[in-house]
């Protein structure tokens, strides 16, 4: 079956997507899974997406990497690990998930629902900005006007409790962890080829 | 015993609580915390999701200057103690990825051997004071109080090399909660997600995980629920109200950190351990 392509849905099965995702972090032990469903009965947040962690193993296995690619539910994992914890075959699957995320942005294979993928991206930004995250702007930062304004009241016993810090004290220099996260960029690279 | 304090970003935010419940509970069992200088965020979930390397230079960053003093680092959160626990796994697994990490790591004038580590607080008061010198330090008895021990998913996500307890079936928080005088209610979903996570993103999603826990806790008979990480506390106890309005049900079960906890039974004033912020009002004693 290697080499050749065939067609599932209206994409081509690529078996060389599959050799690329075992190379990943999480990656490794791909090959070694029965479909067992141990991840997708432990998976708290499955529900949110479109598949569950062992539908999304096949997807690889079956070499559809935009499918997989795109799929919100690489982005609704949590990273409790319960399924890591419980998979008889020892597979990573949130370190796997991280792997595709990357590999997602790097490809410009963007969810429909990038809500997720968004947080993430201001999370990091926030961190390399401040050195410490500001939680408060994070959160106007992303939530809609309609979602402030229905926390409001939320807001106000926060701030009544002394527990809404408008801005969260930096860090001394935080442009040092640039060095942290620029030069080893291109490192990564060459990790995960 | 004397650690490297990671406060962490929930801490010095939205759960100053913890904060300040961590260091007098601390103080008065001996264990020395000195701050560590300039920390910076761990990265949570969300640098791995965008640079893996980062993923595991930010956290080093810290380890190295905990390392530099000669100190382990001592972590409130779960969440950044997974980071720095697998951060350290990954570095130990891979010589090359260590050897980059280090490279970085020396253009801002530290290194990383691996050596120092980060440890979890309930692990170093549980299993380093031990709970027979805490017993003896006991000053009152929480009888009233009838409390599951909720972990939340981070326990699961502890490296193997830096578990303290078993991932699924943990009983840290049970024993702990024993030994101050109240009684540790059985609960099946001790380490369930609370959608903490997804509070931002998804909210619906979320709100249901959220209301999974209470409801079951109130279920299970429980009191109060004592937690370990801010971010759980974050979302039973300030988002408690909202979630009874939209799922209309009453739990108005308080939540407190086993810090407080442990600081009550130990005769620390509520003030200092910051029951007033809590949302919910403790009111069991």
């Amino acid at each position: 079956m290697s080499g050749q392509k065939e067609i599932v849905g209206t994409e081509m099965m690529d078996p060389t997507f599959f050799e690329e995702v075992k190379k990943m972090p999480g990656g490794e032990k791909l090959a070694s899974c029965i479909q067992c469903g141990i991840c997708s009965g432990s998976c708290t947040t499955s529900f949110a997406g479109e598949f569950n962690p062992r539908q999304v193993i096949e997807l690889i296995q079956l070499g559809l990497g935009n499918r997989t690619l795109s799929t919100t539910s690489i982005w609704t994992c949590v990273f409790c690990r319960t399924c890591a914890v419980r998979c008889p075959q020892g597979i990573d699957v949130p370190e796997l998930m991280s792997s595709l995320r990357i590999m997602a942005v790097r490809r410009g294979a963007l969810p429909r629902d990038d809500r997720n993928l968004k947080f993430h991206q201001a999370f990091s930004k926030s961190l390399v900005a401040n050195g410490r995250l500001d939680t408060f702007r994070l959160y106007s930062r992303l939530a809609g006007m309609r979602e402030i304004a229905r926390s409001l009241p939320l807001g106000l016993t926060l701030l009544r409790k002394g527990k809404l810090v408008f801005r969260t004290p930096a860090m001394a220099h935080p442009e040092q962890l640039s060095r942290l996260t620029e030069i080893p960029r291109s490192g990564e690279e060459a990790s995960s080829k | 015993m004397r650690f490297a304090y990671y406060p962490g970003c929930a801490s010095s935010s939205f759960a100053k609580e913890h904060d300040s419940s961590s260091r007098a509970v601390s103080k008065l069992l001996g264990i020395d915390l000195v701050e560590l200088e300039n920390w910076n965020c761990c990265g949570a979930d969300s640098v791995r999701s965008v640079d893996r390397f980062a993923s595991v230079a930010l956290p080093s960053r810290n380890l190295a200057l905990a390392e530099r003093d000669g100190l382990d680092l001592l972590v409130t959160c779960p969440g950044c103690y997974q980071v720095f626990s697998r951060a350290r796994e990954l570095c130990e697994a891979d010589a090359s990825l260590k050897a980059r990490v280090n490279v970085c790591l020396s253009s801002l004038g530290l290194a990383y051997s691996g050596k120092g580590r980060a440890r979890h607080l309930l692990d170093v008061i549980v299993n380093d004071t031990g709970l027979a010198n805490i017993s003896q330090a006991i000053k009152t008895q929480l009888t009233s109080i009838e409390a599951v021990p909720y972990y939340g998913c981070q326990p699961a996500g502890f490296p193997k090399s830096s578990r303290f307890d078993d991932p699924q079936r943990p009983q840290t928080l049970s024993k702990l909660i024993a030994t101050v005088g109240a009684r540790p209610v059985a609960f099946p979903n001790m380490t369930r997600c609370c959608g903490g996570p997804l509070f931002m993103t998804h909210p619906e999603a979320a709100s249901s995980m959220t209301r999974n826990i209470l409801r079951s806790a109130k279920d299970a008979g429980a009191n109060c629920i004592v937690t370990t990480c801010e971010l759980c506390h974050f979302n039973l106890d300030a988002r408690q109200s909202a979630i009874e309005k939209q799922y209309r049900e009453k739990f108005s079960i308080p939540i407190v950190h086993f810090t407080q906890l442990l600081g009550l039974a130990l005769g620390i004033d509520s003030r200092t351990l910051g029951l007033d912020r809590n949302i919910v009002p403790f009111n069991l004693l």
